[in-house]
């Protein structure tokens, strides 16, 4: 049973200069090498929720803040967001914005020289970080002459090359195309079985309940679910009160509840609803 | 509920904020031009990117990025003393950035005084840059033709080099203030005053 | 660096430093010692270094402006430069009954031969040199990181905006933008093109700064240089030349100012 990584204790945060709580009293806990996904609709505290996460509110842009995060047994409350850099990474949704080098191995670099890592590590690290990006034959190309999807990748090895222990993207393929959102999907999936913890913010529920350990809710800045997907998606009513829709599959299987005869939890993912399904065509026939 | 908050007043990420405005404000100026002569226009519009970042990040920020400007045009251009140019844009920076500072940069009245008071400092100073470097004339037609008739009605080449340029920096800095203007009425309140979570004046 | 560096030409595979030592010398020299043979054999020389660097295609923008500088000059003073005599002066000819005189030719020949022959030849110099190799220098150099940053990241702002600028006046055009007509036309296109250009710009400003605060741009230990480029075996000669030609363009100078040498090379005509 691996020990948890993050874990947050009654945390509530506002943003200077207003009066609404953006996240409201927020208890759970993340265990290392767990895949999370966060859903919400618009407002929710997503994003707010991983910039807390990284220190950045309040630590770096302001806020009001209570209760605590503790990332690796360190309460944020003590260390003010020093050192979270080193355990957890973040990746923003708009690439591009974030690239200011002219070729893809300086932009690969451009952290951990910031860092003050010295070149044979820096050397290594790219290589390292290419080779699970897929970017190893683009290092001399210029980050914008890259397609949506290559920047994305991009944008996650640039954070990879680091080694953080924690992976957090926010909305990280909202501007990609099918294709390039599979590949991010991939990628993060492959870089979770190899041990990292990935905290993955996303509006495609159907990718994010077929490939995480755990889904957290959140709505209004409460948390209204944090379990494995089957047991969150279970509960239809209460997901849609909270404008959180469910997969498809899931949908289609509680529509079809009677007729299918499902003894044990719902389907999430098009894998496990063929088998379900299949019975219903036979049926059927 | 009492929460906890820190002092966020030294201004971290400020230091981040000038070394991405300064840059944008090069560009903004640099891609206006461009514009300018793209659609034939009689005007320079490089001033725009300083008055943004001006009215956002501070005077002396906007300072930096209209010299800056003038430093890196000189460069692409190859022709290095019209860099002397940025003594203009550094004023430009200066008086528009004063004057959001104290909150003369909102209404349109603002905006009005603003053109005056930045096109009068680019004609006063630009008259004697521009002797220095093109020996009287301007890069600009219009003002050329400005100072040859002024001449020729028998102003002597100073004077006349200085009145020929207020209708152009009337209209130009008149310009770049209204869409500086315009941009910073569209924008969000926190992008107002980018001051690294610094407390705004 | 783990990609092989290609360099096309001869100019590229010179490292900045002598480069930067070539163009300041030939600042200076055009600068201080007003010469016109000199000043029309560095604008030849650079024009055809520019071809043989295969650069003329983005040459001619400056070309043109070169041109309507020429023009400018030449026409403008020959007639109202600030040293002609009206009354003593030779006239070369007179059109329109506008005379022309020998001394405003001159005075713009002064200023034209400084400017001039600049342009090309700090194009074809600054064009060769790679910004990210020019950051290196700059960080060697002792100059802070915070403002190599800034100026080098000028150059690539400015590419990003002029593709924003290009998508964006495409886009306003279909929606009926009139860029081409009367004056008032074109002024009117102004606003609707360069206003999204700016606000897009400033509206990302916030989450770039938060990902560069991400990726350490504000830590506070010594950072790495990770680019390193090899010298080349012309770097001395560009280096010496441009050394040479500042030093005896400043000794020229100073001694011809303090009387010590007549002016024996200065001749614009």
């Amino acid at each position: 049973m691996s020990k948890p990584i993050i874990e947050l204790k009654n945390y509530s945060y506002r943003y200077d200069n207003t009066d609404e709580i953006m996240l409201k009293n927020l208890t759970l806990s993340i265990n290392e090498g767990e895949f999370i996904g966060v859903v919400g609709c618009n407002k929710a505290g997503k994003s707010t929720l991983c910039k807390c996460l990284v220190g950045i509110q309040p630590f770096v842009t302001g806020g009001a803040w209570d209760g605590e995060i503790i990332i690796d047994g360190k309460s944020m409350n003590e260390t003010k967001g020093e050192g979270v850099s080193e355990i957890i990474g973040i990746v923003f949704q708009d690439a591009e914005s974030q690239f200011t080098q002219p070729t893809v191995e300086d932009e690969m670099a451009f952290a951990m020289c910031n860092f003050g890592f010295d070149r044979e590590t820096i050397r290594e690290r790219i290589l390292y970080a290419a080779k699970a990006c897929g970017l190893e034959d683009l290092l001399g190309r210029s980050p914008f002459r890259l397609s949506g999807g290559q920047q994305q990748r991009l944008a996650v090895g640039c954070i990879l090359a680091l080694q953080p222990r924690v992976l957090i993207l926010d909305e990280s393929t909202s501007q990609l195309d099918p294709v390039g959102r599979d590949d991010i999907f991939r990628l993060v999936g492959e870089l979770n079985k190899q041990g990292k913890t990935v905290i993955m913010v996303d509006h495609n529920i159907e990718k994010i309940a077929e490939c995480v350990d755990k889904v957290l809710v959140l709505h209004d800045g409460n948390l209204v679910a944090f379990d494995d997907p089957h047991k969150v998606f279970a509960d239809k009513e209460r997901m849609n009160s909270h404008s959180v829709r469910l997969p498809q599959v899931t949908d289609a299987a509680i529509a079809l509840r009677d007729q299918l005869d499902i003894a044990a939890d719902l389907p999430v993912s098009l894998e496990e609803a063929v088998p379900v399904f299949q019975k219903l065509g036979q049926e059927v026939v | 509920m009492a929460m906890n908050s820190v002092d966020t007043s030294k201004g971290r990420l400020r230091g981040t904020y000038i070394a991405i405005m300064i840059p944008i404000g090069v560009a903004i100026n640099y891609i206006g031009g461009l514009i300018a002569s793209s659609l034939g226009l009689p005007i320079y519009l490089d001033s725009i990117g300083t008055v943004v970042v001006a009215a956002i990040m501070g005077p002396w920020v906007g300072a930096i990025s209209g010299a800056l400007f003038n430093v890196v045009s000189a460069l692409i251009g190859g022709n290095i003393p019209s860099a002397l140019f940025a003594i203009c844009n550094i004023g430009s920076g200066l008086i528009v950035g004063f004057m959001a500072q104290k909150g003369l940069f909102k209404t349109w009245w603002h905006v009005v005084i603003a053109s005056i008071l930045v096109a009068l400092w680019n004609a006063a100073t630009g008259a004697p840059i521009a002797m220095v470097v093109y020996g009287g004339i301007d890069g600009n037609v219009g003002t050329n033709l400005m100072i040859a008739t002024m001449q020729s009605i028998g102003r002597d080449l100073g004077s006349a080099a200085f009145i020929a340029r207020i209708p152009t920096n009337l209209l130009d800095k008149g310009i770049a203030c209204v869409i500086a203007w315009i941009v910073l009425m569209k924008l969000p309140e926190n992008m107002k005053s980018l001051n690294g979570a610094k407390k705004a004046a | 660096m783990i990609q092989e560096r290609i360099f096309p030409t001869f100019l590229k595979k010179v490292t900045p430093g002598p480069k930067l030592w070539l163009a300041l010398g030939l600042i200076l020299s055009l600068i201080l010692v007003k010469n016109t043979y000199y000043a029309i054999s560095v604008m030849i020389l650079s024009i055809v270094v520019i071809v043989l660097e295969k650069q003329f295609g983005l040459f001619k923008v400056i070309l043109v402006a070169m041109t309507v500088l020429f023009i400018s000059m030449y026409a403008l003073h020959g007639c109202i430069a600030p040293n002609i005599d009206k009354v003593n002066d030779p006239v070369m000819f007179t059109i329109f009954g506008i005379r022309y005189y020998a001394s405003g030719f001159a005075w713009a020949t002064k200023f034209y031969l400084r400017v001039g022959p600049m342009m090309p030849s700090l194009f074809v110099i600054f064009l060769s040199i790679d910004t990210a190799d020019l950051s290196v220098l700059m960080c060697k150099a002792g100059i802070p990181y915070n403002a190599v940053f800034t100026f080098i990241d000028s150059f690539q702002v400015i590419t990003l905006l002029n593709k924003d600028m290009d998508q964006i006046r495409d886009a306003q055009r279909s929606r009926g933008l009139q860029t081409e007509g009367s004056l008032l036309t074109r002024m009117k296109a102004i606003v609707p093109i360069i206003v999204p250009v700016v606000a897009s710009a400033i509206v990302k400003v916030q989450d770039q700064a938060i990902a560069m605060d991400t990726k350490g741009f504000n830590a506070k230990c010594k950072k790495t240089v990770y680019r390193e480029f090899s010298p080349y075996k012309a770097d001395p000669y560009f280096k010496w030349a441009g050394i040479a030609l500042s030093v005896f363009s400043v000794g020229y100078k100073a001694l011809v100012s303090l009387n010590v040498i007549p002016a024996f090379l200065t001749n614009m005509l």
